[in-house]
């Protein structure tokens, strides 16, 4: 009775010190809520929301590799604790950055930080989820609240527009998802992930393997569709480049990050839990739209002016090529029988593009914060904008330049090395045709990166009169120390990779 | 740490010259020449080996721990090959400071890290020996070129940029999937992962297994050498980059192609290049001849020269592929020469760009009335290029021609009427540029600098040309390794 207690006592508490981190991301949107309604203060609601962040993430990275807990509902791995901090650590940089924009609105300030927090809890829960309805609580929390962030800016009609997109369309992803759940659950009568692989037809003893049931696919294929738009994969990629142009910046960071990451780590631990690898249908679909992925984000990405639209097809892109790893995942490959390559693959890369996104995104904030300045109505993320950038200002134009040839997988940057790793992997589990997807693209790719560091290399001797100003404003202390921060990052990692891939290597 | 210290000093020495601008106008230059002379001298250790006659293969061997994840190391390593590939790649790069002199004043700190960052990856790949580090210096060594290309260049140069290195990338990425599929081949049998180039000399594939994994390094490497049916980025590359460039380009870049197929491409396939060597003396056949007659048909005098270039690297690939001794000597030599013969015409070109702006032909004509000193040393190199004997060219297309008869006698037929027609294309740019009616205005002849250039250039290629056997000895010992090929015939 007593050993019982104590057992529960134990376990209870292990809980509170998983949980730390979002309980104090919440308290953290709960106390803005509380000061909000008292009285308003923009500064101190941002400092509030960065120090929550900031103890979170101290949090968080003490957990990882330590603890190690799993019930019904949740899972707290070393996957889990490393994505979990990956992703409170581009909230945080995100955070730091929101505060120049916001401060220029006339609208209310505050809420903003409520929802941005919430969003990120979200995200932690998805990423954190052992069972379809914590997955799904989470997943609704992320996507309801970006759903108002799209559209905060009210009287900007391409950001409403934005908004009810994402509403509408989330809204059916999540419908078709909820199905495939409902479906699953019919069959299998367990809405735990873990358990689901112990059922008929599931079970590696059943008679009548999954393809052969018609309804069973269709909920699998229900879900990857819902999966897929989340992740904005190529049949379901339409939403995304409307959406990162027309939400705010801030919010298009989150969308094209923290969202993103999230749900593929729920994709890593379906598709290793339900042993999909066996599954030739799910691999069969699944490469066709990661072919199709890398293909249509690279050459849609070819010909784009507008930065954010570039952004949102090559993440396309991007996503297709992690999905590579996640298809290598094959018990019985040379490498994986010792060791877990594919799954740091997709960690690896992950991070990578993280932060790399993120990493762009606090540059074009820069730039659209000097463009607010100037008033210039003119859309400020055309690519010309970054004419003469290199001679303007050097160090912002370096930065960028790292961060797109981090992108195009140039060596001695940390997008390299991700490529590096899914190369490899893809390599173990030979898979020869993907591979040339992934170099076709990938040229592809190198065309409009190498074009936007081309356009900052121009000689822009007649500045002054063609291009906005953009020399002039400068940005602040705080904007500067997060574009070296990430610099470092990308070129510290990809000089010297060692170090995160034996985090990554334990941790997992 | 030699050779560590070796790239470091080119790496820190381009910082140091970009920061230097903010001094002088010409600060950069002579941080930069100073930093390509110190860096010679951490190569006395490989001579003080080289002079106790140690039979060691490699001269220097340097491994330090890099990513331990995939056991990936720093490994570093010359033998006699690489260290001439080296001190052809400093000096040259000292001689394209010097093109660069005057003819640069657009932002030159920024120029001269760019080109000293792309000397120190290119010594780097002439240093690796860990597959992987091959490979991040390989593609490291392009992103200053493109944008020395793009951003110095001449009207078109963002679409030469843009194509040479997507060219460049494309067979880049082919060859990171051979090294993936290598290493994981080699861990299947041997449980151990490994990039290292010794370790997997060892390894013994399948025949299908190599066939595929060697092509993956035979295209990126004939992309970069180039060879026909890949060399469209070569003519605009050379013609839109700045002189400097182009004397980097022609000197040490392409040779990194022929250096990557004798030191990876044999070796590690000696079975499977053997499978295509025919196909292959066919392609260099073809290269030569195209090279040359397409050569022979341009009116900008830097676009010919590029033409000759892909004409003499179909050499070095007849000498690869010939599975002779003497044409692997021949290969080696026609790098070395090339690299200094090529590296002076360009030099030549920009000499007479900087002076009257055109490098048109047609425009061209009558120089050695105005610019006798330019037109001697234009002809000499001329000449040289031709392959005349005594020089270094003639030595190195001689030896590939006698190596390579001995196996394929057809093929080298075909290629050696490739010397006629160097002979047509050499006398027009001779007869064309200095001889005939002047059209243009006189100018300024060769300055101090610019001939003790061209002097050096010269004497390094009657050196080559009159005592070639040094050079050849230094090589023999990376040849002799080779596990195939026709020994003595």
């Amino acid at each position: 009775m007593n050993g019982l207690l104590s057992n529960e006592l134990g376990q209870a508490n292990e809980l509170g010190q998983v949980l730390l981190p979002w309980i104090i991301l919440a308290c953290t949107a709960l106390i803005l809520m509380l000061t909000t309604a008292f009285k308003r203060n923009h500064f101190h609601v941002s400092v509030l929301t960065s120090l929550g962040l900031l103890l979170a993430f101290v949090v968080q990275i003490n957990q990882i590799g330590g603890l190690n807990y799993k019930d019904s509902l949740l899972v707290f791995d070393g996957t889990t604790g490393l994505l979990s901090a990956l992703l409170i650590f581009v909230s945080l940089l995100l955070s730091l950055l929101i505060y120049p924009w916001l401060n220029s609105l006339q609208d209310p300030k505050e809420e903003y930080y409520m929802l941005f927090l919430l969003a990120t809890v979200g995200a932690l829960v998805v990423c954190a989820s052992n069972h379809f309805a914590s997955f799904f609580l989470g997943l609704e929390l992320l996507s309801l609240s970006l759903v108002p962030m799209v559209a905060y800016v009210d009287r900007d009609p391409k950001a409403l527009e934005a908004g009810i997109k994402y509403l509408v369309l989330s809204a059916v992803a999540s419908a078709f998802m909820l199905m495939a759940i409902a479906i699953i659950y019919f069959y299998t009568g367990t809405l735990s992930i873990e358990e689901i692989i112990q059922q008929p037809p599931f079970a590696s003893n059943a008679t009548n393997p999954v393809s052969s049931n018609i309804i069973y696919s269709l909920a699998i294929v229900m879900l990857l569709v819902g999966v897929a738009f989340k992740l904005s994969l190529a049949p379901c990629h339409l939403w995304v480049a409307d959406l990162l142009e027309g939400s705010p910046l801030p919010t298009a960071a989150l969308l094209a990050t923290i969202s993103k990451a999230a749900i593929f780590v729920v994709l890593i631990r379906l598709f290793t839990l339900g042993e999909w690898h066996l599954q030739s249908d799910i691999i069969l679909i699944l490469s066709v739209v990661a072919a199709a992925s890398m293909v249509i984000g690279n050459f849609l990405a070819l010909l784009q002016n507008n930065l954010l639209r570039l952004l949102a097809f090559s993440s396309i892109a991007h996503f297709g090529y992690i999905l590579l790893a996640l298809l290598s995942i094959k018990p019985n490959n040379p490498l994986s029988s010792a060791t877990t390559l594919s799954h740091e693959a997709a960690i690896y890369y992950l991070f990578a593009y993280l932060v790399t996104v993120v990493g762009t995104f606090a540059i074009l904030m820069v730039i659209s914060n000097q463009a607010l300045e100037q008033q210039t109505d003119a859309s400020p993320f055309t690519i010309s904008r970054l004419k003469g950038l290199y001679w303007k200002k050097p160090a912002t134009a370096f930065v960028l330049t790292l961060l797109f040839l981090s992108l195009a997988g140039i060596p001695l940057t940390i997008g390299f090395i991700g490529k590096f790793y899914i190369t490899l992997s893809a390599v173990n589990a030979q898979m020869w045709g993907l591979l040339g997807a992934l170099i076709v693209s990938s040229i592809a790719g190198l065309y409009y990166y190498l074009r936007i560091i081309m356009m900052m290399a121009e000689k822009n001797l007649d500045a002054q009169a063609s291009s906005p100003k953009i020399q002039e404003v400068h940005p602040s202390i705080l904007n500067q120390l997060i574009l070296a921060l990430v610099a470092l990052l990308v070129l510290g990692i990809g000089v010297f990779p060692g170090e995160l891939a034996s985090i990554i290597e334990t941790a997992i | 740490m030699i050779l560590t210290s070796l790239i470091l000093i080119l790496l820190v020495g381009g910082i140091v010259a970009w920061a230097s601008e903010s001094f002088s106008q010409n600060a950069p230059k002579w941080v930069a020449a100073l930093s390509l002379i110190i860096a010679v001298y951490p190569l006395h250790f490989a001579f003080i080996q080289l002079a106790e006659n140690n039979t060691q293969t490699w001269l220097i061997n340097e491994i330090s721990a890099w990513i331990p994840r995939f056991n990936i190391t720093f490994h570093f390593a010359i033998d006699g090959l690489s260290l001439l590939l080296i001190l052809l790649t400093l000096s040259m790069g000292l001689i394209a400071v010097m093109s660069a002199w005057k003819e640069i004043q657009y932002r030159t700190g920024f120029f001269y890290f760019n080109l000293l960052w792309s000397l120190a990856g290119v010594i780097g790949v002439f240093c690796a020996l860990d597959l992987f580090l091959f490979f991040v210096l390989w593609e490291v060594m392009l992103v200053p070129m493109y944008l020395l290309v793009a951003i110095w260049g001449y009207e078109n140069r963002r679409y030469a940029a843009m194509k040479f290195f997507i060219f460049t990338q494309a067979g880049g990425l082919l060859m990171l999937l051979s090294i993936c599929t290598l290493a994981l081949l080699h861990y299947q049998q041997s449980g151990v992962l490994t990039f290292d180039y010794i370790d997997l000399l060892q390894h013994q594939l399948n025949p299908t297994a190599a066939l595929w994994v060697m092509l993956g390094f035979f295209i990126a490497f004939i992309i970069k050498l180039p060879i026909v049916p890949f060399h469209n980025w070569l003519p605009d590359a050379h013609t839109q980059a700045p002189t400097a460039v182009s004397v980097i380009l022609a000197a040490v870049l392409l040779k990194t192609g022929g250096y990557g197929l004798i030191r990876f491409v044999l070796p590690l396939f000696p079975d499977a290049s053997m499978s295509i060597a025919p196909m292959v003396m066919g392609l260099a056949g073809i290269t030569v001849i195209y090279g040359a007659v397409m050569a022979y048909a341009q009116q900008d005098l830097k676009r010919l020269i590029a033409y000759t270039s892909i004409s003499h690297m179909g050499f070095v690939l007849l000498g690869c592929y010939a599975m002779t001794q003497q044409a692997w000597q021949g290969a080696v030599m026609q790098m070395l020469a090339h690299g200094v013969s090529a590296a002076a015409l360009f030099a030549l070109v920009g000499a007479i760009q900087y002076r009257y702006h055109t490098r048109d032909l047609n425009e061209l004509g009558g120089l050695w009335q105005v610019l006798p000193k330019l037109s001697a040393v234009g002809l000499f190199f001329v000449i040289a290029s031709l392959g005349m004997p005594g020089l270094g060219n003639f030595v190195a297309e001689f030896l590939i021609l006698v190596g390579s008869f001995a196996t394929y006698p057809i093929f080298t037929i075909i290629a050696s009427s490739g010397l006629i027609l160097a002979a047509v294309y050499s006398l027009a740019i001779a007869q064309k540029t200095f001889f005939g009616p002047l059209k243009l205005d006189s100018a300024v002849d060769l300055d101090r600098r610019e001939v003790l250039m061209m002097l050096s250039m010269a004497i390094l290629l009657i050196g080559m040309g009159l005592h070639p056997q040094p050079l050849i000895d230094l090589a023999q010992q990376t040849l002799n390794q080779f596990p195939i090929g026709v020994t003595s015939k």
